[in-house]
């Protein structure tokens, strides 16, 4: 599916990992492959953390930890932020393994920083048990005082044998992301989306008394101060007694910005041929801030969607709105039905926690196209 | 009186720190055998945690065993801890509006953060011994009559402000003020069971934002048993989160300054530093009796009720289990809703219904950056501990 010249990044399949390289057509960037988040199942997969180094709009150069599937060895390449997607078909064994052969993580030298060595994996919304849940502090408190061996490395295990409880409650969308020292790295970027799919019957379905969707899209929704990814931030900083956001990111991007082909996943398309369409979009709070979505026309008119899973869970009566809050550690799932062709855009405002007031470089846009 | 909202003995579990064994020891009374481990319970210098390795590491992977889950190795005792009682004085409550202290501890992985706060807030006691942030607890039955008496012991006017509470069941209504060393006797007769926050709304908040908030319980009548409301949902056990935040240079510091004072504060800015819930810092708050949620596993439903006497929006996030929200600004909600992440806006209430579903160790923490932290020390911020027993 091609749409001005930009192939489609969605990936509407995971049974096995999926690295999808497309190659952008415009003769000025020829020479360029862009690398799309990996899609994989999580019924085994191993991750790594590596170092990225992203360079913002205004020129600025940001250090990131993040997350890779592909990037075993010395193969950096296919680094993204947010670290790849993660998906699991409910009732399913899922083993998902940190491996943290060369992971950047804090310098030694210190109490404070030692006490924020390593890395884990929390598969938030999950709901898992206290030795698969990735935080250090209550792991050790279970664990005869130490979390050490939970940072060295570890398989968590979703639904093991015998227990199922990731069940079809779960079905829509949850994260994943580092537990140690959450104030610093979840900053650094040390996370992604995790979508519990419908599995036989339920295949395809917003959740598991909901309809079926034909299209998808993801969005996770993430902020940044770039003080607190400097050396100065480490252990306890009063860099982290405040927040300034310089950054609103969708999907690690500043925005859609046809200049700026990078950002394929704040882009897409959907082909009627004649049917209507139904997309769903999973929003994914992993910020610092409040935040709002809505989908606006060409006339910046905001349109009706209906909001039928908060947190992954289904809610009881689907609610027919024309904007939805994320907060923190929220999750979102709408679907939209699309019956014309045109070009929409999904939006999301950043605002303050104290009053909500819109942060003035915090509107960031993507872009809907719908074609016959 | 079933909510335990503060308590002499904060205390927290964490286990191989001999500063913490050495408070267990004291909080304990000798119940367990304290002194053994590394450090010793007489022994000032806290125990190193054990070095991870640094990278790159070639360890294989470690995979824990879920189906088995260790029998916690020190489980406090709760309730063998003594709290405070309200004076239930012949009719009412007895507040004394002072100056008081909030003490964060440090962070026992770091040591850090340890800081004492100069607050305005309710005490219990004219002696100002008890403690003042957040405000002593109110707590009411549907239709029955309490008095709350105010004793102003500041040097400015303060008055008494209930968020929710229809006007016709509160008198004398906010606008009365309370004179420096004078008092006023507060008539309330709620008719709606919930959770209420009161506060003083005088010098455009900057009262409330330093301290001076509070919680009041409204519950059905007693032969109802442990329902939420008539009619309502039931539950096992209770909890009571009162969550603020304070930017402590800014605000405390320049209201409590006596050539200064509350209308000096520039209350256009603001950035919060310190973020205490029922008035502790993390590591006092997660395991401290009427905070945490403890219980049987499978068998326990908490009702929390949640109220935010602060400015900023925190965003709740709940570990080992999703919880069902039942009310929301005192109003009662039709759809009990399966979230695992509650937001909750300034001044805004909750009430949820948690299940604890497994045994272990789960935190409830805020989810978003500085929140998390006191003054920068990592945990000291919003958070407190589910133990599933
Ligand atoms: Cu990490
Ligand atoms: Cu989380």
């Amino acid at each position: 599916m091609k749409i001005n010249g930009l192939f489609s990044p969605r990936v509407l399949t995971g049974s096995a990992l999926l690295l999808v390289i497309s190659a952008y057509s415009n003769t000025v960037l020829a020479q360029k492959a862009f690398v799309v988040r990996d899609v994989a199942t999580a019924n085994n997969v191993s991750l790594v953390v590596r170092d990225f180094t992203k360079t913002m709009r205004d020129g600025t150069p940001v250090p990131f930890w993040v997350f890779c599937t592909g990037c075993m060895g010395m193969n950096n390449t296919g680094l993204t932020l947010p670290g790849p997607i993660l998906e699991l078909t409910a009732g399913t064994p899922g083993q998902v393994t940190l491996n943290m052969m060369m992971a950047p993580q804090e310098d030694t030298g210190s109490i404070a920083s030692n006490a924020y060595l390593g890395h884990t994996i929390h598969l938030h919304g999950l709901d898992m048990d206290t030795q698969n849940d990735g935080v250090p502090e209550s792991y050790a408190a279970q664990n005869s005082g130490s979390s050490v061996t939970l940072r060295e490395g570890v398989t968590y295990m979703i639904n093991p044998p015998g227990t199922v409880r990731v069940d079809d409650r779960y079905i829509g969308s949850h994260m994943y992301h580092c537990h140690v020292h959450t104030v610093k790295h979840l900053e650094m970027g040390m996370y992604g989306m995790f979508i519990v799919k419908g599995g036989g019957a339920l295949a395809g379905h917003i959740n598991a008394a909901g309809p079926k969707y034909d299209e998808e899209w993801n969005m996770m929704l993430s902020t940044v101060d770039p003080r607190y990814h400097t050396a100065a931030a480490k252990g306890d900083s009063t860099i982290f007694a405040d927040y300034i956001p310089k950054y609103f990111l969708i999907n690690g991007e500043e925005g859609y910005d046809v200049a700026n082909p990078s950002n394929l996943d704040l882009r897409h398309s959907v082909t009627l041929a004649g049917q209507s369409k139904n997309l769903v979009i999973r929003l994914m709070g992993i910020l610092s801030t409040q935040a709002s979505f809505e989908i606006r026309d060409a006339n910046n008119v905001a349109l009706p969607f209906t909001l039928y899973n908060v947190d992954g869970f289904a809610l009881k009566t689907p609610q027919t709105v024309t904007q939805v809050q994320i907060s923190p550690g929220q999750t979102k799932d709408i679907m939209v039905t699309l019956t014309t062709a045109g070009v929409f855009y999904p939006q999301v405002q950043f605002s303050d926690l104290r009053s909500a007031q819109p942060y003035p470089n915090g509107l960031v846009k993507t872009e809907l196209t719908v074609v016959q | 009186m079933p909510v335990a909202q503060t308590s002499p003995f904060r205390e927290e579990k964490i286990v191989l720190h001999p500063i913490k064994i050495l408070l267990l020891c004291v909080g304990l009374l000798g119940l367990y055998a304290c002194g053994g481990g590394s450090g010793g319970a007489s022994s000032p210098t806290p125990t190193p945690m054990p070095m991870a390795t640094p990278t790159p590491s070639p360890t294989p992977t470690v995979t824990p065993t879920p189906t088995v889950t260790p029998v916690p190795s020190i489980t406090p005792t709760p309730t063998t801890i003594p709290v405070p009682t309200i004076t239930p004085s012949p009719g009412g409550f007895s507040l004394f509006i002072k100056q008081g202290t909030v003490t964060i501890t440090a962070s026992p992985d770091t040591l850090n953060g340890a800081q004492s706060l100069s607050v305005w807030g309710y005490s219990a006691t004219e002696s100002n011994t008890g403690t003042t942030v957040p405000g002593v607890l109110l707590e009411a039955r549907e239709g029955e009559t309490i008095t709350v008496n105010i004793k102003n012991d500041l040097s400015q006017p303060h008055n008494f402000s209930v968020r929710n509470l229809p006007s016709t069941q509160i008198t004398p209504a906010a606008s009365a003020l309370i004179d420096s060393g004078k008092s006023l006797t507060y008539t309330l007769t709620p008719t709606t069971a919930g959770v209420y926050l009161y506060e003083d709304t005088v010098a455009n908040g900057v009262n409330s934002a330093v301290g001076m908030a509070g919680a009041l319980i409204v519950r059905p009548a007693q032969a109802l048993g442990k329902v939420a409301w008539p009619g309502g949902p039931t539950y096992d056990k209770e909890a009571l989160w009162v969550i603020q935040d304070m930017d402590y240079s800014h605000w405390n510091l320049v209201a409590l300054d006596p050539s200064q004072g509350p209308s000096k504060v520039i209350t256009a800015s603001y950035t919060p530093n310190y973020f205490l819930i029922n008035g502790m810092n993390g590591f006092q708050a997660m395991y401290a009796p009427g905070t945490e949620l403890r219980g049987p596993a499978g068998t326990t439903t908490y009702l929390v009720r949640i109220v935010n006497s602060g400015q900023y929006a925190q965003s709740l996030h709940f570990h080992g289990n999703h919880f069902k929200v039942i009310s929301r600004n005192g109003v009662r909600l039709s759809e009990f809703e399966e979230i695992d992440t509650l937001n909750m806006p300034p001044k805004e209430t909750a009430m949820v219904l948690y299940t604890i579903s497994q045994r272990g160790y789960y935190p409830m923490h805020v989810h978003s950056a500085q929140l998390e932290t006191g003054n920068g020390v990592y945990l000291n911020g919003t958070a407190a501990m589910i133990v599933g027993e």
